[in-house]
Order: C-alpha cells, then structure tokens, then sequence
C-alpha cells in the first residue's frame, strides 16, 4: 500500500522540479489565453461570414475540416512541416507558437458555432427595426446583433474556453515545456509519478474556479428568466 | 415629393399568395388606415414598401425615386421611411436614448452630441423624456411603442408605417400610443397605419382601406365605408368586429 501512495504522493520526489513545474504551467497558461484571443476573434469572423454571400461556403468547410480533424493530429502537422516550407516567418516558428496558432485555429471553428448558435437565437424582429431604420447589414450585426449574441453566448464560451486550457496538454507532443510536458520529463528520470500529481493540482486549481463561475452564471440566468422548479404535485 | 406609391404589388410564397396584385397612392401628409381579417396581406403590403419582403413582381416608388429598381439605394431609401412594429423591437442591450441615437449616428454620421439633444427632443414629444437613461426592459409595453415611434422619428422620416403598433399591448396603455399617432398625424406626417383600432381610424385618417385575401376590397372616407360599407365582406368584417 504504501508503495501505491508513494507512486503518486512523494513530495521528496516532486519538490526539486516544483519550479520547473510553476513554470510549465505558466507556459500552460499563456497559451490557453493566446489561443483563446485567436479563437475568439477568428471564430467571430468565421460566424458572420457563414451567414453572408458565397464566401459563406468557405467558412463552413473551415469549420467542418477543423471539427472533423483532431488538434493533436493539426499540431504535429504543423510542427513537423513548417521548418520545411520556404516562407519566412511560419518556417521560424517555435514550437511554443505553433502550439497556440494551432490550437487557435482548431477552436476558432469550435467558438464560430457557438457564435453562429447565439447570432440565430436573436429575435428576427431585431434584425427588421434595424434594417428599416436604414442600417446595412453589417452595421446591423455589428451595432445589434452581435452584441446581443455575444452577452447569450458566454457559458458556452467559456465552456470551451475549459475545454481549451485542457487540449493545451497536447502541446507537449511537440516538444513545449508545458506543465504536462515538465511532469512527464520528470517522471521518466525519476520513476515517480508525483510530478504528474502536482500537474493536475494545478490544473483543478485552475480550472476548478472557471467551472464554478460558469455555473454560477448559468444559475443567475436561468433565475433571470424566472424559470424555477415546476412544482410537482 | 415623398409621396409612397405602389404598383401592382404581389407577393407569392411558393404558390400560396398573399399579395395578389395592390395598387395603392398614399399623397404626402395623408394618413391611410388599413383594416381587415388576419392574413389578408395587410402587413406584407406594409413590409413590401420598405423592402423588408422582397415584393414578387410590382414596383415601389418613393417619391420619384423607385425603391425596387434593380440598382436602388435601399438601406437609404428604407431610412427615409420610418417603420414601428407589433411587438416594439427595441434594441434590449442599449438604453432608450441609444436606441434613438444608433441610427442617426451610424447611417446618417450625425454628431453623437447632436443626436442626443435631438433624441432627448423626441423621447420629450412622445412624453418619455424621464426615461432616457433606462433600458428598454424597464418600461412598460406602452412606453416601450413610444420609443419605438421616437426611434422611428429620430431618423426624420419622409413616411411612417405602422404594422398594428397597439396590438401587443394591454387597453389601458393603447391610449398614450394612439395620442402620439394622432399628435404625429395632426402634424402632417404622411403615415400608413394597419389597425384594428376602428376609433382610432374613424377619426384621424384621410382615407380607409379594407383588406381581404390579398388585395384592396374597398376604399374610401373612413365614416363612409365604417357607416355605410358598400362590399359584403367589408360588411361581414365590420359587423363581426365592432360586434366584439
């Protein structure tokens, strides 16, 4: 028994990597957020083009090529190709960078439906005062619309915003420093598993808060819409 | 000048019709009420003159410009023709004063202070000037059709349409709305308004016109065709209505 607890408790193992594991995490972090700005802003783009003329086509086959392919699958891609390509700038791209451009470009898809599913519940009444006042379509979504969507949309958001800060574990497949990266290199000169312990630490420590926000949020919406119980008999 | 004229107006979704061939002339400074069973076209004629539906053949004229003319400044053309609906589509996310300043700033590049004074101008003529800084959820439905009208307003309409603007509202609030109609009216305000409220249409519009299945039955004085109505669906409709 006490070998079982030592595999995963031993603090005498884990406590000469806990710097390279604070710093990990940071890494962590920093691309979560980064990749989250590129989502957010791409994801928009993305949602309003799906709903306008032809280029409509392309961004639906964005969307559905990056739900279809694995992101594990679109940063190895990446990383191992683009120090090939003769183009300047992508063929310098570090590892770290790779990890947040393509994990970017994967939930951009993501975050355009959830977009998509926030511009659609707006009451089409909406859209026809604007438009008979005179304002253009893209006036009419930037002015009205979008920002209507947006405010209806932040649970999913930041649900996949979780989701997000979660896959960025993947970076450290192609050889970034992250906080699952630093664990696993520890693991493997010491045998003990403890370093991957003080990894999920900080992950719960990270994340745990976001979960509890978001169903806090959910909560006082739900309570908004005066929507309780029904009473049962 | 900013008369609205309508040219045989059809609308057809798929094979169902619901426009089956309007002509209609509203002058400037006219008010024409229009009445009728629901699902007689009124709305879609409403919405077929601004552009909101896409008319299935007819022609729309604005004053001399032609609004379906294939190469038309629509969003300009619909700027010039206030429009208030059913059911108030107030902005819910801005407060009542950007509700009036949106339109003016962003299509017509107003300064925003100007906007503002003008809108606090118009939320005072329709009796709201209190009510500038509150959202639109905080007021009552009656309040809230008269921003929609102030909001109409703001953009110096040549024209207003009214689609049954009193219908979602509770019978003790439709007064402070028709006031502001007749107040508009009284000002020369060239205006069509689809209604069921009969007192309303007795007494402040030119001309009346009866609906049904798609097309004008019968116009005329509003105390003529409510008093005297010379078409038998006109007579069936009214007796049915001011029955209830």
């Amino acid at each position: 028994m006490d070998e079982v607890i030592q595999q995963y408790f031993d603090w005498d193992a884990a406590r000469p990597y806990l710097g390279d594991l604070a710093r990990g995490f940071w890494v962590t972090i920093q691309i979560a957020l980064l990749a989250e700005l590129i989502a957010l802003a791409l994801g928009l783009v993305l949602a309003v083009l799906r709903r306008a003329g032809w280029v409509r086509f392309l961004a639906i086959a964005y969307i559905n090529f990056f739900r279809a392919v694995p992101a594990l699958l679109v940063l190895i891609v990446m990383y191992v190709s683009f120090p090939f390509l003769p183009i300047p700038v992508i063929e310098d791209l570090t590892g770290f960078q790779i990890g947040f451009i393509g994990l970017g470009l994967v939930y951009a898809a993501y975050i355009a439906e959830v977009y998509r599913a926030g511009i659609e519940s707006v009451d089409r009444g909406q859209t026809e005062a604007a438009r008979s006042l005179g304002m253009s379509h893209r006036q009419t979504m930037r002015l009205v619309i979008v920002p209507q969507a947006v405010r209806r949309v932040l649970p999913p958001l930041m649900n996949d915003f979780i989701a997000l800060t979660k896959d960025v574990a993947l970076v450290s497949v192609i050889a970034v420093q992250d906080v699952v990266g630093v664990a696993r290199d520890a693991q493997a000169v010491t045998f003990n598993s403890t370093t991957l312990t003080v990894a999920v630490v900080f992950y719960l420590v990270f994340t745990l808060p976001l979960i509890w926000i978001l169903d806090r949020i959910i909560a006082r919406e739900q309570r908004r819409l005066g929507r309780g119980e029904i009473v049962s008999p | 000048m900013s008369s609205i004229r309508a040219a045989g107006l059809v609308k057809r979704y798929g094979d169902h019709t619901v426009l089956a061939g309007v002509d209609l002339h509203v002058a400037e400074g006219e008010v024409v009420c229009v009445i009728g069973p629901s699902g007689s076209g009124k709305s879609t004629l409403l919405r077929c003159l601004n552009l909101l539906e896409r008319p299935t053949e007819g022609r729309v004229f604005l004053g001399d410009q032609e609004m379906t003319a294939p190469d038309a400044p629509v969003d300009d053309l619909r700027s010039r023709l206030g429009m208030v609906f059913q059911s108030f589509n107030l902005f819910p996310h801005r407060t009542v004063l950007d509700n009036l300043t949106m339109a003016p700033v962003s299509v017509r590049g107003l300064d925003r202070q100007e906007a503002r004074e003008r809108a606090r101008g118009l939320l005072a003529r329709v009796g709201l000037a209190d009510k500038a800084g509150e959202h639109p959820a905080r007021l009552s439905g009656g309040q809230q059709q008269r921003v929609a009208i102030a909001r109409a307003l703001a953009m110096d309409p040549a024209a207003m349409l009214f689609d049954e603007v009193t219908s979602a509202l509770d019978p003790e609030l439709v007064k402070d709305v028709l006031d502001v109609m007749r107040e508009l009216a009284g000002a020369g305000m060239t205006m069509i308004v689809v209604t069921h409220e009969m007192g309303f249409a007795r007494e402040v519009c030119d001309r009346l016109l009866f609906m049904d299945e798609g097309a004008i039955v019968e116009e005329g004085a509003p105390s003529d065709v409510l008093a005297a109505p010379k078409e038998e669906r006109t007579r069936r409709f009214l007796s049915r209505v001011l029955a209830a």
